[in-house]
């Protein structure tokens, strides 16, 4: 009877780990860029179930994915989670992509956004406490500082500008805490390989887990994104990791492109990750007749890639037949590359800049461009810290060149603007809900003041400057990227990019002379000393002879208060103020 | 009413072995620790370590390359990053400037990067502050601070606080526009040396007129010592014209050079570490301060501070226990002959301590000299043992066996 | 006072006031790191070159000179494009964050007004090299005005229109001949204003160190004339004389663009926008030094730049540089200012209480014939002074002393910010004031009128760049004349 109890309690934990199913994906996709560029994607997707356990304690079985991941979102009430860093600058002209090829990741620098529940009966305030205590968690997991430094820093109204992939937003509440002065270095990438269940040892991975390649690539991309389990539907969760960077295949002008993954990587194909269902390699083809690869794609298929058709090349890399071999891809009868002289530019791009920067307003101008043939419909938002603080009478919108009709009203529908108010020092956003019109380039101008912050709250390098985070369009009219036969939906909208970003800006702040404390509260001290000094001496001292016949007397204590008056005082013997009857 | 008898039979048979074992335990505890050269009562059971980059921007690259080279001393002797709390102020190794990229190197020849493949930095950029550094040692955090952040250190653990940056006559200054002084880390360690969150500590700094910081310290069991004296200055040691920076101070490369000498059983004292001193090749007059310390210096071994071991026992094979069946006859520890064996010889020169795989080694020739002491004791130990438990085990034995214990009202089995 | 404050003046050549220049901003680390700039690309910007004068002989317009620039810059892999008198390329590097940028900029005119063709080519060699390479944090603009300073002038307008980044500091590149001796530094900028102290710094110890050539400020040699070499007499005094000739020469031409608030090279016009730039001159010469050590000076300066982390705040933006290695601080020039304004203060003193209101209208009488000047756009206009009644006693006074008063405060007011302005203000309001009557009217033939014909350009860098003078001129001097007259 024992031994089938301990029979059973061997077989437990493998029927958990079964009826769990975590599921590990991995792919790497290599997309050449028209300018002589590469860019490198690695995504990692997990699926994991939810809690099984009926008991009072829920007891979350994962075999492929971490705790110190799930553990902070799951005390925490996470419904969504994502945290990105994007480091460097995306240009979208001279690539022909609005953005990269991860689509989660967010503007410039660090970024976390999430949607947490709102418990049940708990305070109002419990949620912020909540986010507060992921986002510190999540901070010291992936050293990064992703926790918002005041509590103002959260910004609570990106809600409709990153809805839920999966629950109503009955029960949840949205948080955004950008960080546009954050930095990707190595610190950022261990935490993120040892999150993978192949440890960077085996499979894609093995490829990323090198910091002294993959961090001298241009634009770089680090992410990840949990969507937890949700428990009212039983469905399980989903987290996706991502990394993306952009290399410059001829850095020095003449030069050929022609590269391979070990050209890049330094390594060969590794083995395959035991545990991984999926392991795929793929290429997605540039619009040249002279593009070769060699070994042959084990599978070509056609896909959707933001507005475009595009032709993928994909090789299966779980049967492990092209470990230790290298995948080259090049363009045939290519010498030198030479950059082309035009370059399309994507279909809607987007600008900031900061028109008349003076010390104390000036004036952003963001022009996004629509290159299609269709009017497109659409949300730019942004956040400012609390010292900048538009002129909303001001904002306007205008089409460059005023070839295509359309008042302002038209073309700004709708802003929702949510100031910071005082006392309490908060982020303002701004939604602008814009139409942009076909073929044309709509120019949003707003003018700004920069308040005065104490000189206490300035950044220790004081002289350069904040970084405002970047703003972000988002396009409400995607149609999604699966390929539906005989559609009629338009091709521009055949797109998975609803986000597309700007850059940061920096911003001057006028900076006070930090020494001017010092010096003021030296000069207002040596002002004070010599001026109490000096009337206390005028009121408190007079000048006068001392009669040294009345010095003897007085030792011997036989002399009157009136005939001490006329006696020095001051440091002359001792015992000049005893009191004498 | 047998039954009863039985459990308590039972709970007095394992108390006494509890008993002994503990006794047992103890005795070899105590022998254990109590050999690690000092003699002292009270021993670390643990290592942590704070290394403090203060001063940002791209020209203070050799402080950040100083505090990443200690970085790489300790986690090659052995101590793992969730016990190193590392706090840089900039971030040179990923810095557009850098024509490195993630790396961080500490000569001009360019040999070894110390940035590596699993760095992990607990405090950057904006981050270090004097608020955040006190905070840290005096272990008063906001709530939600998350674990990587903390100094967990307790009663038993030996810290290791090393600063460097720019400073001045008992100031250090933090990310170039805020100083911390002597008084408050002085203040920060009285703190922590009242909460008892150190057993030792060894304060070091590479700071112009370094001397000056732990001048104002007052707690007992510290250590300190410094690059240069008051009137000096701490100078670089050398430029990388690839980088256009400095490199490394001139301190903390000869003291680099002593440590890359030693291993993770090294005998080294921290006196023999004082005496690598030379104030000519450094150019300054670094200083040490043993006064608040009981233990002299020679009585301390540097990898009591600089490595992660723990004092551990390695059985041989034949020493391994017996399945629970035999665990009732008299004393599992009869027969057993314990000796201590060293982890292993040697130090090991890869950057990241490697999780040992494999079985543990045996080695015959005694590292440490524990082996015969250690047996004469615990055989010394054994006759009290065997005395007491032979006559709890009567006692115990007679409860459990004997019918005749009789209580009104219960029933014979 | 008086004489004292001019004895101080005549005093700063003297290298007993100068103290040794050093690079404050300890980021700079100037001449420290290796140059990759080598032959391949010298031989890039010859072939520039050629192309270049090509379109020069051609008499090209500017739509066929942008047009071949763009295409230049294109095919090095950069984005470019041109404003209406400008072309411009954006190097992006691919590590840099994009939020804050460097200018370098070439004009097709050099500060001699031939054509500046080697620094065009310079710039686009320069363009080419800097694309691919790793280790910068800046983006680069670089530009290519037409003319001499209005196009660089046009685009800086719409600058921000164009790049979101923030510029801290900027470089001009002025190569007029076939080869260089020296490298001279122009720093003064627009209406008197100086970069942070630090550019003209780094690029004298960075041409010194790294490229090996011999700096130079503006154009003057270190050399002392031969007449001055020639004086018979003890070495060391000869020596001292030389230094000081040489000093004085180098305040002599820095106080002849600061006075009239002209900018000494193309840069000047970047100083409005708070960019501390300076231009780097070859001066023209069969000498040994080329591309490749402009190339190189180039490349460690902007490596230098490259490093900084915050703008540049550290060293000073008042100073005067008597020589390459040398800088005057404030503390040291500014005392002979505020001699010579306290003593025609203190001229003014005994002023009348209360004032007699005809003097004040006579005062307003005097900047109305300014304005009128203003409108007609000549200071003749000041000859009406004649015409006016003299004022008499208590009017007299009080217009006498007012003036006295007002132009000895606005003289070390100014001399904070525009110190060789102020130093030909105050001779201006000594000498006009001066109570010897017949010294007066010796001065009042010093007319403004002259500055309009001796320099015809003021009128026009007024309306096109902005330069204060000319309209200081009716504000200031003109009123000054008449109340001289009238007194």
């Amino acid at each position: 009877m024992t031994r089938l109890i301990y029979l059973l309690g061997l077989l437990a934990p493998w029927v958990a780990a079964s009826l769990s199913a975590d599921e590990f994906h991995e792919a790497l996709t290599l997309h050449p860029l028209p300018d002589g560029k590469l860019s490198v994607l690695f995504e990692f997707t997990t699926y994991f179930s939810g809690s099984t356990g009926h008991g009072r304690t829920p007891e979350s079985h994962h075999s492929l994915t971490s705790p110190s991941l799930l553990l902070p979102l799951q005390q925490n009430n996470v419904s969504e989670l994502s945290i990105s860093f994007v480091s460097g600058q995306w240009d979208q002209h001279r690539s022909g992509q609005a953005g990269p090829l991860s689509y989660g990741s967010g503007g410039g620098g660090g970024e976390t956004r999430g949607w947490l529940r709102n418990s049940k009966g708990a305070s109002p305030g419990k949620v912020n406490e909540n986010w507060v205590a992921v986002t510190n968690a999540l901070g010291g997991l992936f050293c990064a500082t992703l926790a918002p430094a005041k509590e103002g820093e959260v910004v609570k109204t990106f809600g409709d500008i990153y809805p839920p992939s999966r629950e109503t937003k009955q029960n949840l509440t949205h948080f955004h805490v950008p960080h546009p002065e954050q930095l990707l270095c190595a610190e950022n990438l261990t935490p993120f390989l040892a999150l993978l269940p192949s440890k960077g040892v085996s499979g894609l991975s093995h490829l990323l887990a090198q910091p002294g390649v993959v961090l001298s690539w241009g634009f770089k991309a680090e992410g990840i994104e949990v969507i937890m389990p949700d428990p009212s539907t039983a469905t399980g969760g989903l987290w996706k990791g991502w990394w993306e960077g952009v290399v410059d295949l001829v850095p020095v002008t003449g030069g050929s492109r022609a590269s391979s993954i070990e050209k890049l990587f330094r390594r060969s194909i590794p083995r395959v990750f035991p545990e991984a269902s999926s392991s795929v390699i793929r290429l997605i083809t540039p619009e040249q007749d002279n593009f070769r690869m060699e070994p042959q794609a084990g599978s070509r298929e056609e896909q959707w890639l933001d507005g475009r058709k595009r032709e993928v090349m994909v090789w299966d890399l779980m049967d492990g037949g092209l470990v230790g071999q290298d995948l080259r891809f090049w363009w045939e009868n290519e010498g030198d590359f030479g950059h082309p002289l035009k370059l399309e530019s994507s279909p809607i791009s987007i600008s900031r800049r900061m028109a008349a920067p003076y010390a104390s307003d000036g004036t952003f101008v963001i022009r996004i461009t629509n290159n299609g043939d269709d009017q497109r419909d659409a949300v730019y938002s942004e956040v400012w810290p609390w010292w900048v603080k538009g002129w909303m009478s001001e904002v306007s919108a205008a089409v460059e060149s005023g070839e295509t009709e359309g008042s302002s009203s038209e073309l700004l529908r709708h802003l929702a603007y949510h100031p910071s108010y005082p006392p309490h020092p908060s982020t303002t956003s701004l939604h602008f809900s814009l139409t942009l019109p076909a073929h044309a380039t709509l120019i949003l101008t707003i003018p700004y003041s920069k308040l005065t912050i104490k000189y206490t709250e300035h950044r220790p390098d004081a002289e350069r400057g904040v970084e405002l985070p970047s703003g972000v369009l988002t396009l409400l009219d995607l149609e999604g990227e699966s390929d539906f036969p005989n559609s009629t939906v338009i091709q521009s909208r055949r797109s998975g990019r609803t986000h597309i970003y700007t850059t940061r800006l920096l911003l001057d702040l006028p900076t006070p002379d930090f020494s001017m404390p010092y010096n003021v509260i030296i000069m207002s001290c040596t002002v004070m000393a010599v001026f109490f000094g000096m009337m206390q001496g005028a009121l408190s001292r007079q000048w006068g002879y001392v009669d040294t016949a009345m010095e003897r007397l007085r030792g011997r204590g036989k002399v009157t208060e009136g005939a001490r008056r006329g006696a020095e005082m001051g440091p002359e013997g001792e015992g000049d103020t005893e009191k004498i009857s | 009413m047998r039954f009863a008898a039985s459990l308590w039979g039972l709970a007095l048979l394992l108390a006494q072995l509890g008993l002994v074992l503990a006794n047992q335990v103890h005795q070899q505890v105590n022998d254990l620790f109590g050999h690690n050269g000092s003699g002292s009562a009270t021993t670390h059971t643990n290592n942590w370590a704070v290394l403090v980059c203060s001063s940002r921007y791209w020209f203070n690259y050799r402080h950040m390359a100083n505090t990443l080279a200690m970085y790489r001393t300790l986690k090659r002797l052995g101590m793992p990053d969730s016990n190193i709390i590392l706090m840089l102020a900039d971030d040179v190794a990923c810095s557009a400037r850098n024509p490195f990229p993630a790396t961080v190197y500490a000569n001009s020849g360019r040999q070894m990067d110390l940035y590596g493949d699993a760095v992990e930095v607990d405090y950057r950029g904006y981050e270090v502050t004097v608020e955040s550094f006190l905070r840290l040692l005096t272990g008063r955090h906001a709530p939600h601070t998350p674990p990587s952040k903390r100094l967990l250190s307790d009663a038993s653990s030996n810290v290791f606080i090393y600063m460097t940056g720019h400073g001045g006559n008992e100031f250090l200054k933090f990310q170039d526009n805020e100083e911390v002084s002597a008084f408050d880390i002085a203040d920060a360690i009285e703190q922590m040396s009242e909460k008892r969150r150190f057993n030792k500590l060894l304060f070091v700094i590479d700071t112009c007129q370094a001397n000056t910081m732990y001048s104002k310290f007052y707690s007992p069991n510290v250590i300190s010592t410094g690059s240069s004296a008051i009137g000096e200055s701490s100078y670089s040691h050398h430029n990388d014209v690839d980088l256009g920076t400095a490199v490394i101070d001139s301190y903390t490369h000869y003291i680099l050079q002593y440590l890359e000498t030693l291993g993770k059983t090294s005998r080294a004292t921290l006196q023999d570490f004082f005496n690598t001193y030379d104030p000519a090749r450094i150019h300054s007059h670094p200083g040490i301060s043993t006064e608040l310390s009981p233990t002299q210096p020679d009585g301390i071994l540097v990898t009591d501070f600089f490595g992660g071991v723990v004092s551990v026992e390695v059985t041989p094979k034949a020493d391994e226990l017996d399945p629970l069946r035999t665990a009732g006859s008299a004393g599992w520890v009869s027969g057993r002959r314990r000796g201590a064996r060293g982890i292993g010889e040697g130090g090991q020169s890869s950057p990241s301590p490697s999780p040992m795989k494999g079985p543990p080694m045996r080695r015959t020739e005694g590292v440490r000299g524990w082996a015969n002491p250690t047996e004469r004791q615990t055989e010394g130990g054994w006759v009290g043992n065997a005395a007491l438990s032979a006559v709890l085990l009567g006692i115990g034995g007679y409860l459990l066996i004997d019918p005749r214990t009789d209580r009104p009202g219960i029933k014979r089995e | 006072m008086v004489i004292l404050g001019y004895l101080w003046v005549l005093a700063l050549p003297y290298d007993g006031l100068w103290k040794g220049t050093y690079i404050d901003e300890h980021s700079l680390q100037p001449a420290q790191v290796t140059m990759y700039w080598d032959w391949p690309n010298v031989h890039k910007a010859d072939q520039f070159l050629e192309r270049l004068e090509e379109l020069v002989r051609s008499n090209s317009t500017f739509d066929e000179r942008s047009a071949y620039l763009i295409q230049a810059f294109s095919e090095a892999g950069l984005s470019a494009g041109n404003t209406t008198s400008a072309v411009y390329a954006s190097v992006m590097p691919p590590r840099s964050a994009g939020t804050e940028t460097i200018l370098i900029s070439a004009n097709w005119v050099s500060r001699d007004g031939g054509p500046n063709l080697r620094g065009v080519a310079t710039l686009l060699a320069m363009g080419d090299f800097l694309r691919g390479q790793n280790h910068w944090a800046f983006n680069f603009v670089l530009v290519i005005g037409d003319s001499y300073l209005t196009g660089l002038s046009s685009f800086l307008a719409s600058y921000h229109t164009l790049f979101p980044g923030v510029i801290w500091t900027g470089l001009n590149i002025d190569y007029p001949g076939h080869s260089f001796s020296h490298l001279g530094v122009f720093y003064e900028g627009l209406n008197g204003r100086l970069p942070n102290q630090d550019v003209p710094n780094t690029i004298a110890h960075v041409g010194k160190w790294a490229g090996g050539v011999e700096m130079r400020l503006h154009d003057v040699p270190e050399e002392a004339p031969e007449w001055v070499r020639s004086i018979p007499g003890r070495e060391d005094v000869r020596g001292m004389v030389e230094r000081y000739v040489v000093g004085a020469r180098h305040l002599w031409t820095h106080a002849g663009y600061m006075a009239l608030g002209r900018a000494s090279g193309a840069h000047g016009v970047m100083a409005k926008y708070r960019i501390d730039s300076s231009t780097l001159y070859c001066t023209p010469a069969s000498g040994p030094h080329g591309f490749h050590t402009l190339g190189r000076t180039l490349e460690s300066t902007l490596r230098s730049l490259n490093n900084l982390l915050e703008r540049l705040h550290a060293s000073y933006f008042f100073y005067l540089l008597p020589s390459p290695g040398h800088f005057i601080p404030v503390g040291n020039y500014l005392p002979s200012s505020i001699l010579l304004g306290a003593s025609v203060v203190i001229g003014g003193l005994a002023c009348p209480q209360p004032p007699s209101p005809a003097g004040m209208l006579y005062l307003l009488l005097s900047m109305g014939i300014g304005g009128l000047a203003w409108i007609a756009q000549t200071p003749l206009v000041s000859i009406l002074a004649f015409l006016l009644p003299r004022p008499e006693g208590r009017a007299r006074e009080t217009v006498r002393c007012l003036a006295h008063i007002g132009y000895g405060a606005m003289i070390p007011t100014l001399a904070m910010l525009n110190y060789p302005q102020s130093l030909l203000l105050a001779t201006v309001t000594i000498a006009y004031l001066v109570p010897y009557r017949s010294v007066r009217l010796v001065a009042l033939a010093a007319h403004p009128a002259l500055v309009q014909w001796a320099l015809p350009g003021l009128r026009a860098e007024w309306e096109v760049l902005g330069n204060a003078f000319w309209p200081g001129v009716f504000a200031v001097w003109v009123p000054l004349w008449v109340i001289a007259v009238i007194i």
